[in-house]
């Protein structure tokens, strides 16, 4: 399979050379195939964001390759063609948001493609429908008269309505209700069905273990673990240290197994686990 | 605490907006005790935020009385004091951050109470150890990561030493590690120095320390009581788009086939419940 993403040795230094230094990113390997879905996970302050920008071209590698999309990043002369191809969605994204209605929000990318006006009207209503809203209904509205979650999505079908090769997300659910964040994972199943390729951002490894299909974890800067997620299941090791990030239910499981109990600890939902717990209730 | 705590009297909240008219709480009467530690549950847009700023005068309520020890948030003369009773953490701390430099950031607050140097200095000091931010003391807030950026938010609050602490979904940026951390800091400040702590998180795992949950629903007041008691209304949470901590879902799954004691509230205790050690 070819490499949609394919990270090499990447370093990133933040100010080098001044008083405020910092190493955010140390030896970087990473690969993703196309059609994947990549949560990368990790404390706060240990490189996701910084991973992230890497993937765009917003960073460039202080050594190391990054290719994207067969584009190597760090050429500005193919920046441009970056862009189009891998949509980055910031923290917090529908504080960007500036137009006086949701159509002419959504529009604003793909207006800038150059391409007509019937095709950017039907990319803005795809878009909207793929962030579960209805483009009759919300398009007049102004976008600061909508709910957090709802701007959100807003902001989100902007970068879809540019129909992006690779979607990146950094902490897309942050602040959002229950409700909020379902919509969200379903943009990206949505994707996944669709063999499109993206990448969410989180430090909550219980909002992507049961979605994603690969997860990276970074510990300052360092990538710890990039596999799949029974791989991580099944890496004694990195679960010792990240057990307490796992879902409730995984962690009753793992719990028991400690216990010497001869619990099946191979468990994809909180349904199979209290089937599996409910054997040891006496 | 000598205060008489926070009241909200028949409040509504209607936010109007180019002809457009939104009401965002209706007809809330609330005590809030000091000492108290409140947690407060709710979909975005169900008016928890306007709730939270009703409670520091930020806004004013369009009908009804909100007082804070006693006086009233709608006189202005009253603004200054209870703007020093009562400290507020906003969401998103791009939205507070004002200085170039974290101890200047956690500085400000104390030096606009008109405090000496000494007590800056030591307040400083406390709140960034509070926090685990003192190797990221002469860092620009900025450059920091999303929940370092939080933190400082929340650090140069504590700085002030407020009565009462409002967090409007301060975890929603930190990983598990550090919410883990605000979360025992906000007991302490609760139990230890009596600060009054009303929070807001849509992690429901966030309000199990409280004493109080209060659920708000399309700006009414749906369910109060215990965490325990909120969460033990799995399908009334669901009809509003909440759902309880994960361990409360997995122990209420359980209860369908078997009977697992009250006091079990936590995965220690459920894998204690059944397996003892």
């Amino acid at each position: 399979m070819p490499k949609i993403i394919e990270i090499k040795e990447l370093d990133y230094t933040y100010l080098p050379g001044s008083p405020y230094e910092h190493k955010a990113l140390k030896n970087i390997n990473l690969s993703l195939e196309q059609g994947d879905f990549l949560g990368i996970f990790g404390p706060n302050g240990s490189g996701k964001s910084t991973l992230a920008q890497q993937l765009n071209g917003l960073l460039c590698p202080n050594n190391g390759t990054v290719t994207v999309c067969n584009i190597n990043t760090a050429d500005k002369k193919l920046r441009q063609e970056l862009w189009k191809k891998v949509s980055l969605v910031f923290q917090y994204p529908e504080q960007q948001i500036f137009q006086i209605t949701v159509y002419n929000e959504v529009a604003y990318g793909p207006r800038n493609l150059g391409i007509s006006e019937t095709e950017v009207q039907a990319r803005v209503y795809n878009a909207l429908q793929e962030v579960g809203l209805i483009p009759e209904n919300t398009e007049h509205l102004t976008p600061m008269s909508l709910s957090g979650g709802m701007k959100r999505r807003v902001a989100i079908a902007g970068m879809l309505a540019l129909k992006p090769e690779i979607l990146i997300l950094d902490e897309p659910m942050a602040g959002l209700d229950p409700l909020g964040r379902k919509l969200i994972l379903d943009i990206i199943k949505n994707r996944q069905d669709k063999n499109e390729t993206t990448v969410m951002i989180s430090h909550d490894l219980k909002e992507i273990i049961t979605v994603a299909d690969k997860i990276a974890i970074l510990d300052r800067g360092t990538l710890v673990f990039c596999g799949e997620v029974n791989q991580l299941l099944e890496n004694t090791n990195i679960l010792a240290h990240y057990r307490f990030e796992l879902p409730d239910y995984l962690q009753v499981v793992y719990a028991l197994a400690d216990r010497e109990l001869d619990v099946n600890t191979n468990i994809s939902s909180m349904k199979e686990a209290a089937m599996e717990i409910s054997k040891f209730i006496v | 605490m000598d205060g008489q705590g926070i009241e909200l009297v028949n409040v509504t909240k209607i936010y109007k907006n180019a002809g457009t008219e939104k009401t965002a709480l209706k007809d809330i009467t609330l005590t809030i005790q000091p000492g108290e530690y409140v947690g407060l549950m709710g979909m975005n847009g169900s008016g928890k935020s306007t709730l939270a700023r009703l409670c520091n005068g930020l806004i004013k309520p369009t009908r009804g009385k909100v007082y804070v020890d006693g006086m009233d948030t709608s006189c202005p003369e009253n603004t200054t004091e209870i703007r020093r009773l009562v400290g507020m953490v906003f969401q998103n701390p791009d939205n507070q951050l004002i200085c170039p430099v974290v101890e200047e950031e956690i500085a400000f607050g104390p030096e606009n109470l008109g405090l000496s140097i000494t007590e800056i200095n030591s307040r400083i000091a406390w709140a960034l150890q509070a926090l685990g931010l003192e190797n990221q003391r002469h860092h620009a807030p900025h450059l920091l990561s999303g929940g370092q950026k939080q933190k400082v938010a929340l650090a140069s609050v504590l700085a002030m030493l407020p009565d009462y602490l409002i967090l409007d979904e301060p975890t929603s940026m930190l990983d598990p590690a550090s919410r883990w951390e605000l979360m025992e800091h906000l007991r302490a400040l609760n139990t230890q120095k009596g600060m009054t702590i009303i929070l807001s998180s849509h992690n429901p795992d966030d309000l199990i320390h409280a004493n109080r949950l209060i659920v708000i629903d399309q700006g009414s007041i749906y369910l109060q009581g215990t965490p325990a008691e909120v969460y033990a209304q799995e399908s009334e949470l669901a009809d509003i788009g909440l759902e309880p901590p994960g361990i409360y879902q997995l122990i209420n799954l359980l209860e369908e086939e078997h009977n697992i004691a009250d006091n079990v509230k936590s995965i220690a205790e459920l894998v204690d419940k059944i397996c003892p050690k």
